[in-house]
């Protein structure tokens, strides 16, 4: 057929490029079609080449006539004297037309050559393919689809079997041919008139309104309601989703790309907790189908959704832990994140959580760093209440907003700085020692002496840089009340990490420890790289104490 | 003579199309008396002999049938057949009869009829000795050439019937789903006559067994949801569903509730896996997804509204033979309960859809017509159909119909 066109030769240039165009798509449709009938399946290099010709063509319908397929009004396979079979069989079955969607994928692509290249000239095969092309089968592809040859025959010659209008006895006729004549008046009409009076007919259907007259009628709000109940895309994945669920082999037919889209686009809109929670058993189950259905559900906004869903329903913490097993990483975080952030969280709720996941993945799942003071408090409740191993303490410190982590010391139990002084230490030496300070001191009124223990392993390992001059002087008087002179605050003195001030400092408060002094105040050969206000201060301090030359 | 169900593939009659054919370009060219014509006339009645006459040709459309079953032709013998089409049907007629071998003589005759030239008697066309050409007998067909709607509306559901009873055969087997779709589709192109349809679903004697229900349902569901203006793939799973569950629960008088129907169906549903019906089957998740709904109902339900209406049907037909009666129920009887349990135990929405699908006036209301002439309702105007009333035992078409109000002045003794 001619283009349209500025000027011949261009028009030809258009009908030359366009009948190259509809050839090479009918050609390799035709090429995947025997590939598959020979190999079952088409090579996938064959698949993406067939689907990039028809999109060069622009994915234009392809029009079936019995011998010939077109595409954009041109001659793609066939003609009177090629003999493309399946082509014919098609047509035999109704099929007019073929206009892929803009999303047609290789899958949907192969699955009609597949169908196509299963077409046997027989009725059984046209009547098969048929049915699949009735069944919604060409998944991505739109289908004008009419009756088929055997169909036809139906519309044109009675079928005799039913209808004999020869037969004189209308006793013997069918009953189908029965209804079909005024006789039939005969018999209803004696049972519609005696129903025709029926008060149960005059009933008004919507009871809110019992004023309004018995006639039943569909006005378009109802329908439109109706209708879109019916067609409504998400509800049909969502049933076909839960009904796959519970029986496996249901879901097994459809693409899971597909199907793992078109879930993610109806739970946009509503969540369905039936759906999400059926995919995360599974998955916990090591059922690959959910495991891969909720990598495609892997989404923030949606997690946010499902847990305000949960705590509408006052879902206890076996079904909040339900969702947090078994979902994607994103999911799962974004999840306990909206449980904290709309205050589920409670410290039974968060007990049994991090129990049935484990410690390290609850953690993993919060974001630690981004927790407030209140929520930080809350894990240590929890720590103590799962009896955590010593190390867990010293992980959580680490991983809060170093601000909460320096707030929380005060409420560190006992026993954590008993059993993990060390890494505590570590952790509180990264801290600012402004904020620091302003929380030692509580620490020591609520641990006691293994609090003052762990100031002073802190001390040295801060070299009390930076320390505020007032919390300085309070734990230093504090490792001296505790006797702790020797071993907190004699290495400071020693050590040329130490502000020289510093060490000036400690000496004099260990003035009131003789025996402490004395061991500081013991000569050492890398006393002599000491500054010199250190270096005068141990030898005023010898003189005055009688400690020899 | 219905038809055959595997048609026949061309193999004999794919040489007499072929032959007939060259016979006739050769006529054409050489004439009749040329020895390559004769040559090839007795090609022809050697073809016609091998097809094992007697047999008769149907031209349909674009299809070719041989005794009413369709012939499977290879695309070269499908061009010949449809210029042979075109020949018979310009020497006015579409069917030929061959009723033994023809002879030479005879064949070169025919031979000669096919070819184009002055217009014939067509009383007399092709009247050769063994061959003959007929027309088909669509009897009181709209446009002449087809089967009056009606007709083959009653027809569709008489077939869908009989599949349907074939399916009731093996109520545990895995489920039959070509079958299934077979039974639908014919409810599907009942749809030429809704009116016919619903004559023959209510009125037609014979016993309310399980399959007739299951049509009725199926049909029903389909009536509603055109009405309502669903989708195509929607009113299928909807017949679908409907059928099977009617099927599987109404076996006995009073069956059995419909979660219970339900739930037996399931595991059928999910247990057949036709390996012919390829990897893409969208409508057996969706007619499962609807029954697994039914079967295992949840709050918050997707298909909570479809459920309703498949309820809705579904209980109509189990009501229409109770058990321990021997009588069965009307259509108005069940529609005038349906109205009883209204709203609690019916979804009124689609209560209004399905009398709605009844015309805009119920069967059997008592109506007023223009003239003023009162009767009983028959069936209510289509888009291209009056009311039917019967007034005074006559069947009248008025332009327009009224329902007679309860309490009205005019309303039942």
């Amino acid at each position: 057929m001619a283009h349209p066109s500025r000027s011949p030769e261009l028009a030809l240039d258009f009908s030359v490029a366009g009948q190259r165009s509809a050839r090479r798509v009918g050609q390799l449709l035709d090429a995947l079609v025997r590939s598959s009938r020979v190999q079952g399946e088409a090579p996938r290099g064959a698949q993406e080449r067939t689907l990039e010709a028809w999109r060069e063509a622009g994915l234009g319908t392809l029009v079936l006539e019995p011998t010939t397929l077109w595409v954009n009004n041109e001659v793609a396979l066939g003609g009177p004297e090629a003999e493309v079979r399946w082509l014919l069989l098609a047509f035999m079955a109704g099929l007019r037309a073929i206009t892929p969607d803009p999303e047609v994928t290789t899958d949907e692509l192969q699955a009609l050559a597949a169908e196509l290249s299963a077409l046997e000239p027989t009725c059984a095969s046209i009547e098969r393919f048929r049915d699949w092309l009735w069944a919604d089968g060409a998944q991505g592809f739109t289908c004008d689809l009419q009756v088929s040859f055997m169909e036809a025959l139906e519309g044109v010659i009675p079928d005799g079997a039913v209808l004999e209008p020869a037969a004189e006895d209308p006793a013997q006729r069918p009953a189908a041919v029965a209804v079909c004549t005024e006789e039939v008046y005969g018999l209803a009409c004696h049972d519609l008139a005696s129903a025709s009076g029926r008060a149960e007919l005059s009933v008004v259907l919507d009871a809110a309104d019992p004023e309004a007259p018995a006639e039943p009628c569909l006005g378009d709000a109802l329908r439109r309601e109706l209708a879109g109940l019916c067609d409504d895309p998400s509800a049909w994945v969502l049933a076909e989703t839960r009904a796959a669920l519970s029986h496996p082999p249901l879901g097994a037919t459809r693409a899971l790309r597909q199907r793992g889209e078109a879930l993610r686009r109806a739970l946009s809109g509503k969540v369905d907790l039936a759906v999400l929670e059926g995919l995360a058993s599974n998955g916990r189950h090591n059922d690959p189908t959910a495991r891969r259905l909720l990598a495609f559900l892997d989404d923030e906004e949606l997690a946010g959704r499902a847990a305000a869903a949960l705590l509408d329903a006052h879902a206890g913490p076996t079904r909040l832990s339900g969702l947090l097993v078994g979902t994607g990483p994103v999911f799962a975080r974004a999840f306990l994140r909206s449980l904290l952030d709309r205050g589920a969280l409670d410290d039974d709720t968060a007990t049994r959580l991090a129990s049935s996941l484990g410690l390290q993945r609850f953690f993993d799942l919060l974001n630690l760093s981004g927790l407030d003071l209140d929520a930080a408090a809350g894990l240590l409740r929890l720590l103590e209440a799962m009896e955590a191993p010593d190390d867990a303490w010293a992980r959580l410190l680490d991983a809060l907003d170093p601000a909460v982590a320096v707030a929380l010391l005060p409420s560190l139990p006992s026993r954590c700085l008993r059993a993990q002084a060390a890494p505590l230490v570590k952790v509180c030496a990264r801290l600012d020692p402004g904020a620091l300070g302003a929380h030692l001191l509580p620490l020591v009124e609520s641990q006691g002496p293994h609090a003052v223990r762990f100031l002073g392993l802190l001390l040295r390992a801060c070299h009390g840089r930076h320390w505020p001059s007032a919390t300085l002087r309070a734990v230093l008087q504090l490792l001296v009340d505790a006797g702790a002179g020797s071993q907190a605050l004699v290495p400071l003195v020693h050590s040329r990490e130490v502000d020289p001030h510093t060490r000036v400092l400690v000496l004099r408060y260990l003035e009131q420890d003789r025996e402490a002094l004395l061991e500081a105040l013991q000569r050492r050969v890398s006393e002599f790289l000491d500054p010199q206000e250190v270096r005068d201060r141990l030898q005023s301090l010898r003189r005055s104490h009688g400690v020899g030359p | 003579m219905s038809l055959a169900p595997h048609g026949h593939e061309e193999d004999a009659l794919g040489l007499v199309f072929a032959r007939l054919f060259v016979a006739v370009r050769t006529l054409k060219v050489h004439g009749p008396e040329h020895p390559l014509t004769q040559q090839q006339a007795a090609a022809l009645t050697e073809a016609l002999g091998l097809a094992a006459p007697p047999f008769s040709l149907q031209f349909v459309e674009q299809a070719v049938f041989r005794d009413r079953a369709l012939v499977v032709l290879s695309p070269a013998n499908f061009v010949r057949c449809r210029w042979l089409a075109e020949a018979l049907l310009a020497a006015g007629g579409n069917e030929l009869v061959v009723e033994r071998r023809p002879d030479v003589p005879t064949a070169l005759a025919f031979l000669q009829r096919l070819e184009p030239g002055p217009a014939r008697d067509t009383e007399r066309a092709l009247e050769t000795p063994g061959l003959r050409l007929g027309k088909l007998d669509a009897s009181l067909g709209v446009a002449a050439h087809e089967v009056d709607p009606e007709l083959l509306a009653a027809v569709q559901l008489t077939r869908a019937i009989e599949r349907a009873e074939a399916l009731c055969l093996a109520p545990e087997a895995p489920w039959a789903w070509p079958q299934g779709v077979a039974v639908v589709r014919r409810v599907e192109r009942a749809w030429v006559s809704p009116e016919a349809a619903e004559r023959v679903l209510e009125t037609a004697p014979g016993a309310r067994h399980a399959a007739r229900r299951g049509v009725t349902a199926a049909f029903r569901a389909l009536a509603c949801l055109r009405a309502v203006g669903a989708a195509p793939f929607v009113q299928r799973v909807l017949c679908h569903g409907a059928l099977a569950l009617c099927l599987q629960g109404l076996g006995t008088r009073g069956g059995v509730p419909l979660p219970e129907a339900a739930a037996a169906l399931l595991p059928r549903l999910v247990a057949s896996q036709d390996p012919t019906r390829g990897r893409s089957d969208p409508h057996r998740e969706r007619v499962s997804a609807l029954v697994h709904d039914l079967a295992e109902p949840s709050e918050g339900s997707p298909l909570a509204a479809l459920a309703g209406l498949v309820t809705l049907l579904y209980d109509l037909e189990r009501l229409r033979c109770p058990a321990g009666a021997t009588f069965d129920l009307s259509w108005l009887d069940l529609l005038a309960e349906a109205l009883r349990r209204c709203p609690s135990r019916v979804d009124p929405r689609w209560l209004r859809v399905l009398l709605q699908t009844q015309g805009a006036l119920p069967p059997g209301a008592r109506v007023r017509c223009d003239d003023g002439r009162e009767g009983v309702l028959l069936a209510s105007a289509r888009a291209d159909t009056r009311h039917r009333v019967l007034v005074d035992g006559l069947v009248v078409a008025p332009a327009s119909a009224a329902l007679i109000l309860a309490g009205d002045g005019h309303g039942p003794s």
